[in-house]
């Protein structure tokens, strides 16, 4: 007679620590040099931006005295301050005193793409989330609901979506302004729908899964269902889309810099400073283009790469 | 297969409607205000509330919207009696509208004291006469008041009010010039969008059609040379990196397609600046074009602007013609090839290459859409008058009507290409359901 052993206690399997979670994906990111790469350009600029001056430590300019002049930080890694100007030291070369030289207002060069870096990982990271929480939303509302609400979310979103991006965002500013502000609207309206259609086809799968099902008939309300049900179980290819797109609005913050309708100056916005650098490349001076030029291509290439390694160790696991 | 056509092309026609108001309310509603745009923030409100009833500015968004895709000619004829026609005067190098009369004279309308109207007629050798109207011209409108509808001197169609000492500001040279016994409603002239009149630049006051054409050639020799050139190019390299899946090849071409891709076109344009044009001295930095033929007379001007292009593109459809090749190589009628003894470029040319193609010749034409975005930058940064740097102008000096029959144009092509994506597609791919 054959005796079923039962166990003496039934434990739910361990949840990982939010640490024992972050090692994780660390020692996933180590198995790819490609990510190991993307994780040293990434991190470079992450660190500088975050120690460009002592704001880390002064509260008073989190709240936007930094850049207008009124709240007066001592540069740490920046070395000086991005709005200083040298008296007759205009458009000089590397030297030690400015290790990248200066621009044609003699302001230290180091000192503005430092300070550059923290503008577009701040930018970057908030209009990804703005056009996640958006889009997110639009698509678990129309893949959830289906119907009337999914066809005509979804010819908004797909004439949206047929405006080449550069269009949406030359129009947006035309009509609004060039503005930091107005910079994070037009990424997030370029962005949103493309977030929204993957998280539908997510929500589509998703959707019949039995736990849906049982949540539906518990009488959970929709919200809770979507929020609380589906969202967290459709992260995995949403976390990897949005890196992509941090990516992405990197490129596109950068790009409208240098189009004139970024950030206004004297804001040391990458893009704008290869703008106005390059018309001194014919002049002998191609500092100011090319270290801007450098630095966006390094963080651009190192957020792809971050990106590449981490979906291709994930989808070796899968 | 027709059903399966016709219902794209509906849905084509559908988005291209939803685009263009999206574009119109956008360029037009959003806030921003044209008349400061264009005539700078020291105006008064009278000159703005002149300049606005001149330009239809103040008229409802449904009525400019029609008048910008279908044009207001028509509506305009209806309330003058005659019709009205474009006509090109060739001394004065312009465009203009005048009223035809029923015998094919054309006419426009003034009058300096709101009493006596009077009629220009416009003779055969290009100069003018003026014709005294009598009082039996003032028609009374539904409200009672006395009105005459004619075309005003500037060429859009007005409505005076009789014994009216209305105000008009009008921009001359450098200075305001206020006029008295203006017309009190104006109708401004135009074909419409659908009729290949976009309308008039508040910018350059020329016709938007007149410079959109040529900028629009200019890209598409751009656009169709860097096309040409990307796409057997990264087809190729794909392959060969699909080919030799895990081997050094492949890690060296799918890396460098990711730099080439991830890096900002201003950045690799800078880069091949700075190393070709500053340092090597090889290549012209920059596209001068002082005549229409300038680009075929120097066409080394194009080179860098186009491998620009080129090693944005390249990196995307190289991936995508990559990871479709390798698939390709480990399904079973591959492997059975294999098995039979085939020699391996036999396997590759007969029986890998049309399955994987499939996707990247999708892909690429979907691809149109990252091109416009490419081609905005590198014309801005090598300075070529295409249409890319005619809509990024637009857009810095807020010229609405340039900037909403730019984007349409480049959203029709977006858009055109998708469904011809979408033929070809069907094409090559003959299991694709029509649903």
């Amino acid at each position: 007679m054959a005796v079923i052993e039962q166990p003496a206690t039934l434990t739910a399997p361990a949840r990982p620590s939010v640490w024992g979670r972050i090692a994780a994906v660390l020692a996933l990111l180590g198995r790819s040099r490609v990510a190991i790469a993307g994780l040293i350009l990434v991190g470079f600029w992450v660190v500088l931006a975050i120690f460009a001056d002592d704001c880390i430590i002064r509260p008073a300019c989190w709240v936007g005295g930094g850049s207008d002049g009124t709240v007066v930080s001592t540069p740490w890694l920046a070395r000086y301050s991005p709005f200083e100007q040298f008296r007759g030291r205009n458009l000089e070369g590397p030297s030690a005193d400015h290790w990248l030289g200066t621009d044609r207002n003699g302001r230290d060069l180091w000192a503005r793409i430092v300070q550059g870096s923290r503008i577009i990982l701040v930018l970057a990271p908030i209009s990804v989330l703005i056009a996640l929480a958006i889009g997110g939303t639009l698509g678990l509302i129309a893949g959830y609901f289906g119907g009337q609400i999914d066809e005509l979310l979804m010819r908004v979103l797909d004439a949206l979506m047929a405006f080449p991006q550069i269009l949406l965002y030359l129009i947006i500013i035309a009509a609004l302004g060039p503005s930091a502000v107005n910079v994070v609207l037009a990424i997030t309206i370029a962005g949103a729908p493309g977030i929204a259609r993957l998280v539908r086809s997510l929500t589509l799968d998703i959707k019949t899964r039995d736990y849906v099902a049982a949540a539906q008939t518990r009488g959970e309300s929709p919200w809770y269902i979507m929020f609380v049900e589906i969202l967290p179980n459709a992260r995995g290819p949403i976390i990897i889309d949005a890196m992509l797109r941090v990516g992405y609005a990197v490129f596109a913050i950068g790009t409208l810099g240098f189009l004139g309708l970024g950030l206004p100056p004297p804001s040391p916005d990458w893009g704008s400073i290869v703008n106005t650098g390059r018309k001194f490349i014919q002049a002998g001076h191609p500092w100011d283009a090319l270290w801007a030029s450098l630095s966006i291509a390094s963080l651009v290439v190192g957020l792809n790469l971050l990106a590449d390694g981490l979906s291709e160790e994930l989808g070796r696991y899968r | 297969m027709i059903t399966f056509l016709l219902r794209r092309a509906f849905y084509l026609i559908l988005t291209l409607f939803a685009v263009s108001i999206g574009i119109f309310a956008m360029s037009e509603i959003a806030p921003g205000n044209i008349a400061i745009n264009s005539l700078g923030n020291t105006i008064t409100p009278a000159q703005e509330a002149s300049f606005n009833a001149q330009n239809g500015l103040d008229q409802p968004a449904v009525t400019r919207y029609i008048r910008w895709m279908i044009g207001s000619d028509w509506r305009a004829a209806g309330l003058i009696g005659y019709p009205v026609r474009q006509i090109y005067e060739a001394d004065l190098n312009r465009w203009s509208w005048w009223g035809a009369l029923p015998d094919g004279t054309l006419f426009q309308n003034y009058t300096d004291d709101g009493e006596n109207m009077i009629r220009v007629e416009r003779l055969a050798d290009g100069s003018t006469r003026d014709v005294p109207l009598g009082p039996e011209v003032w028609k009374t409108d539904a409200e009672g008041f006395p009105v005459f509808w004619g075309v005003d001197r500037e060429g859009r169609a007005a409505m005076w009010v009789r014994g009216d000492d209305n105000e008009a500001w009008t921009l001359g040279k450098s200075t305001w010039r206020s006029s008295k016994g203006a017309p009190r409603a104006y109708i401004p002239l135009q074909k419409g969008l659908l009729r290949g009149d976009p309308g008039v630049s508040f910018f350059t006051r020329r016709p938007v059609a007149e410079t959109l054409v040529p900028r629009l050639m200019n890209t598409l020799l751009l656009a169709g040379i860097a096309f040409v050139v990307v796409m057997p190019l990264a087809l190729a390299l794909g392959m060969l990196a699909g080919l030799n899946e895990g081997r050094f090849l492949d890690r060296l071409l799918s890396i460098s397609s990711l730099v080439a891709t991830a890096t900002p076109e201003f950045a690799s344009g800078v880069f091949l600046i700075l190393i070709f044009s500053t340092w090597l001295k090889w290549l012209p930095g920059a596209v001068v074009v002082t005549s229409d033929t300038a680009i075929f007379e120097r066409p080394q001007m194009l080179v860098l602007p186009i491998i620009t292009l080129t090693l944005i593109e390249l990196g995307y459809v190289l991936r995508i013609t990559r990871a479709s090749m390798v698939e390709v190589m480990r399904t079973n009628y591959i492997r059975t090839a294999t098995l039979k003894g085939l020699p391996q470029w036999r396997i590759v040319t007969k029986h890998a290459l049309r399955n994987a193609l499939m996707a990247p010749i999708t892909v690429i034409i979907l691809h149109v859409n990252w091109l416009i975005g490419g081609i905005v930058v590198v014309e801005t940064l090598f300075g070529f008058p295409g249409l890319g740097r005619y809509v990024m102008e637009a857009a810095l000096f807020k010229d609405v009507f340039a900037i909403e029959a730019a984007t349409m144009v480049l959203v029709v092509i977006a858009v055109g290409t998708q469904l011809v994506a979408d033929l070809i597609y069907t094409y090559i791919n003959p299991r694709i359901r029509y649903t």
